[in-house]
């Protein structure tokens, strides 16, 4: 590496230290707050640091409070199976769409793309119909209806994709006698691990975040999700801060974890090493 | 091939079935039915999120315990008035909500009468969500309006008395200003804490709880010098003397608690129901006193008696269970005190010792009117704020600009609803 | 069996099989929703009662009448502004986090990591940093020496609030468009990277010859969400200023909730709802055009 390589090198490292600090910084207030005993939380100024780092109680009382165990339960019944049929679905759709030369694949595209654009929040008052009339309301299956459908997101991740796979690979495959719909299974979908990844975390993380759809669909205590636990905390116009904080920092670990792990699949080079 | 069809075949199966199977184990219970029978399944729907899981697990045993043959559930949600309309419009919501804001005619839609609920006393606000002398709706408890103040706050700044008057008011005022105290905690930028300058003080200011109502009369509801245009002078005239919060449209809900318990800030104008959440964020409770608002210079102390939300039943719900349930949360459950309510039976004291310190100022009540469709329909149609007003007002160059904009809408919308004088 | 089957045979077999139950959950819970409301932006309804009533093209007329309504859309602008820096900031990282570089796996959570946090969480915290007289920005910006700087009301600027609320959809959602520039620069072959350099091209020219070209539809995608999102925006004001301050800060969706919800208008918040709609597909339009007249 020569002397330019190095300085872009240092200069990447000033950029993204940079940003971590404007990252980091406003959510110091949910750590330092996380740490402090009830009477330091009122009596000292939110800022200011906690006596301890090593004061565990809000942790421990936020879990129980927050039916912690319940809500990840769940919340990863209603991810899990959302994940399955979202990805078998969405990829499937987008895989018949792009590989058949298919006339209606614009005007397809065009119509999830439409959908983003319909406000959602006024049509809650037909959807809440539909899903009632369904029986799903107090039922995990309510939302996982909800988030199954395809996004536009979703198909376009997946067509980004299935663009850059080569058409050579499904030709070999059918002068070998596959079915399309092997082909599908055992050299597209593989091949899209990448994009799959990237639509497990999104997905996953909007909707373990989401906090409108549970609240109002399942506002029962046994269905708690991680979003409508943290309501626990919150009383007529107030809210205790320290647990506050505290169930959020526990709630964001597995999400963190899983993040961290799933990502080595994302930038494994997946696709560039079957290019060949 | 054969299998991926067959995967295919089975979510669409599992699709249906999952529905099909849910309908069925959600379907309600049989309802108790005409004969009166306390029984079956009962959900309450409630605002306070913060009692799942802790206090409502008491209420249900106990509750049981009481009525072998009930179960009941609970319901928590934030963004109550919205949440529960959506629900309605589905046809299917709970069996003991509380009423959303819609007018008193269409309570017969929804909801079944309670007059024959049998409280062991009189109660409040009886009349007030009635209709055709049906009652909807019965209040889950009363709170005044008053200022909610740090009395050692109030003796660093070398204020012995409380002050009687608005003169003696404004001198307290300067008097913790000067001493580094902020006066009054407005929270004025969020919203909902203006809601006593709209609806109590113009009641004081007026000697009349039915302003609201009497604005469906006219064309021009909010002048400089009448009840609205006065009170919100007075939030005027503390903004520009630099009584309120260094920047009221940056304040902060939670830490005014805090600042309110350890006497950065001096007072509240607000419900009686603050000064347990002012004590839960660390204030002695000997330290937190609470008297009525002088808003005029006539030394009569005054204060309006306001109804929280009000308990309903849904009509096609377990009426009988439900109507237990109102009636054991008015008289047994304890969830005034909790709640630092005044109780709904009359003759019942409120626990609350800042209350008993109030009532000694002699205070004259004001309980509020039944609230007029029409001015309703009006302030809808006109798609006014009030709250949002009284922040332009504050903050405008020109207050009486400002009721001028507001009283044209209101003048259209009256005759666009076809009002007349 | 199947694969005895033609292929023309089995294509169709798998575009029916594969497609019918996406579609169908679109309508149901989509197309169906966004024709109720066509249906009752033409009624008075108070989004409860039975009754609705018939009224025609009045609660059009009162949308294109009523000034108050229309005004609002102005406050929409920065969102779009700050959106767009947005994205150029998430392609950047997105490119700078997929070469190598030591540390990169920690740099790429970290960016990522407001996305992770809970919105309730993040209304939360920017209301202390964003505080007048505690805030922590205007804490940090007096010990830096700043003293006029540090006196800032961030939310309470009718001027500048939507910036100071737009910033923190940046903060919130950089990571997440960082995550989808990441993704999709995954799908670029990496032998034609190789065979650029074996050219001699610089990182520039394989940014703008090779990278941009090839992502083209995904850039596309993150615009049309911007897009969306900036004219759709209301939790953060919501949250945060509840429109103030005097209004300054509310936007149009609010306003839609408002109508709906505390004015019980539901059938003007549906004519609202459609109006935004159709301004949302022009705006795009008029996006899309100047975007493919950029090509030629």
């Amino acid at each position: 590496m020569g002397v330019i390589g190095k300085l872009q090198q240092g200069l990447k490292y000033i950029i993204l230290c940079l940003a971590a600090l404007v990252i980091l910084f406003p959510p110091y207030i949910i750590v330092v707050n996380a740490f402090k005993t009830k009477e330091k939380f009122f009596e000292a100024s939110t800022m200011s640091l906690p006596d301890s780092f090593f004061y565990f109680d809000n942790f421990v009382q936020a879990f129980k409070q927050a039916s912690i165990p319940l809500a990840f339960g769940n919340t990863a019944t209603i991810i899990i199976v959302t994940l399955f049929f979202n990805i078998l679905l969405g990829s499937a759709f987008c895989y018949a769409i792009s590989r058949f030369q298919f006339r209606l694949q614009g005007i397809l595209v065009g119509l999830f793309m439409f959908a983003t654009i319909i406000p959602q929040i006024t049509t809650q008052v037909v959807n809440y119909k539909t899903i009632a009339s369904l029986g799903l309301t107090n039922n995990l299956m309510g939302p996982v209806l909800l988030y199954i459908g395809a996004d536009i997101i979703q198909i376009y991740i997946y067509l980004q994709f299935i663009k850059n796979i080569p058409y050579e690979l499904d030709e070999s495959a059918m002068i070998e006698g596959a079915s399309l719909v092997r082909i599908f299974r055992s050299i597209i979908f593989p091949l899209l691990a990448p994009a799959t990844y990237t639509i497990i975390i999104l997905k996953t993380i909007s909707i373990y975040n989401d906090f409108f759809v549970p609240y109002l669909y399942l506002p029962r205590a046994q269905h708690v999700v991680v979003s409508t636990s943290l309501m626990r905390f919150f009383g007529n116009n107030s809210g205790d801060w320290q647990l506050i904080s505290a169930a959020i920092l526990i709630i964001m670990i597995p999400t963190a974890v899983m993040y961290l792990f799933l990502q080595r699949y994302i930038f494994s080079g997946v696709t560039s090493g079957a290019v060949k | 091939m054969k299998k991926s069809l067959m995967l295919l075949l089975s979510v669409i199966v599992m699709l249906t079935m999952l529905s099909a199977c849910s309908g069925n184990t959600n379907e309600k219970n049989e309802p108790a039915g005409d004969d009166g029978e306390i029984k079956g399944d009962i959900v309450f729907l409630t605002n306070r999120t913060d009692m799942i899981g802790n206090v409502y697990d008491e209420y249900k045993k106990r509750f049981e315990e009481k009525y072998p043959g009930v179960n009941l559930e609970f319901e928590a949600i934030l963004d109550y008035d919205a949440t529960l309309k959506v629900r309605m419009s589905s046809g299917d919501f709970p069996d003991v909500v509380f009423l959303p804001t819609l007018s008193n005619a269409e309570f017969p839609e929804y909801f079944a009468p309670l007059n024959d609920i049998e409280f062991s006393g009189d109660i409040y606000f009886k009349e007030l969500r009635a209709h055709e002398g049906q009652m909807y709706g019965i209040s889950s408890g009363g709170s005044t309006v008053g200022i909610v103040y740090n009395k050692e706050a109030f003796a660093k700044a070398g204020i012995t008395d409380v002050p009687k008057t608005y003169e003696e008011f404004l001198a307290a005022c300067e008097k913790l200003k000067q001493s580094g105290i902020v006066p009054l905690a407005s929270n004025f930028k969020d919203k909902w804490p203006l809601d006593v300058w709209v609806h109590d003080i113009p009641s004081l200011i007026g000697e009349a709880s039915d302003h609201q109502n009497k604005r469906a009369d006219t064309d021009t509801p909010y002048t400089m010098d009448n009840e609205y245009g006065k009170t919100w002078s007075i939030v005027r005239e503390l903004y520009e003397k630099g009584y309120l919060e260094p920047d009221i449209n940056s304040t902060n809900w939670e830490q005014s608690k805090k600042d309110i318990a350890t006497g950065k800030f001096g007072m509240y104008l607000l419900g009686n129901w603050v000064i347990n959440q002012v004590i839960e964020n660390g204030a002695d409770p000997d330290n937190v006193g609470f008297f009525p608002f002088p808003a005029d210079n006539s030394g009569q102390a005054k204060a309006p008696l306001n109804p929280d939300f009000f308990y309903a039943v849904n009509k096609n719900g377990n009426v009988p269970a439900a109507k237990a349930f109102i009636h054991w949360m008015i008289e047994e459950s304890g969830y005034d005190e909790f709640a630092g309510f005044i109780p709904t039976l009359k003759d019942r004291e409120p626990k609350l010792a800042q209350l008993a310190e109030f009532n000694s100022y002699d205070v004259k009540y004001f309980e509020p009117a039944q609230p007029s469709d029409v001015a309703i329909d009006i302030q809808n149609a006109a798609q006014l704020d009030q709250a949002a007003t009284v922040q332009e007002f504050v903050l405008s160059d020109d207050p009486a600009a400002v009721l001028e904009k507001v009283n044209g809408r209101w003048a259209k919308a009256r005759s666009d609803l076809g009002i007349k004088e | 069996m199947l694969s005895k089957l033609s292929f023309q045979t089995q294509k169709k077999v798998i575009l029916i099989c594969f497609i019918t139950i996406p579609l169908l959950l679109l309508f149901t819970f989509a197309y169906y929703p966004a024709l109720e409301l066509l249906r009752l932006s033409f009624m008075k309804w108070n989004g409860v009662s039975a009754n609705k009533e018939w009224i025609g093209f009045a609660n059009y007329v009162e949308v294109f009448s009523n000034p108050d309504i229309f005004g609002v859309f102005k406050h929409n602008f920065a969102y779009f502004v700050v959106g767009i820096i947005q994205n150029m900031l998430a392609l950047f990282f997105a490119v700078i986090l997929n070469t190598k570089l030591r540390g990169r796996n920690g740099f790429r959570l970290l960016l990522f990591l407001p996305y992770i946090l809970n919105g309730v969480a993040v209304a939360y915290l920017f209301g202390y940093v964003y505080d007048t007289t505690n805030g922590s920005l205007n804490a940090l910006l007096g010990s830096l020496g700043f003293e006029q700087l540090s006196q800032t009301s961030w939310l309470g600027n009718k001027d500048f609030v939507n910036y100071t609320l737009a910033s923190v959809g940046l903060w919130r959602f950089m990571g997440f468009n960082m995550v989808i520039y990441l993704g999709a620069l995954q799908s670029i072959p990496s032998d034609l990277y190789e065979a650029a350099s074996i050219d001699g091209a610089n990182a520039w020219q394989k940014f703008s010859k090779i990278t941009l070209p090839n992502i083209y539809k995904i850039i596309e995608l993150n615009l049309f969400l911007t897009v969306t999102g900036a004219l759709e925006v209301f939790d953060l004001p919501f949250v945060l200023t509840k429109g103030g301050p005097a209004g300054a800060s509310e936007t149009f969706v609010m306003k839609i909730i408002e109508t709906a919800f505390q004015f019980n208008n539901y059938g003007l918040a549906s004519a609202m709802s459609v109006v935004l709609l159709l301004f949302v597909v022009i705006v795009l339009s008029i996006q899309r055009y100047l975007l493919s007249r950029g090509d030629d």
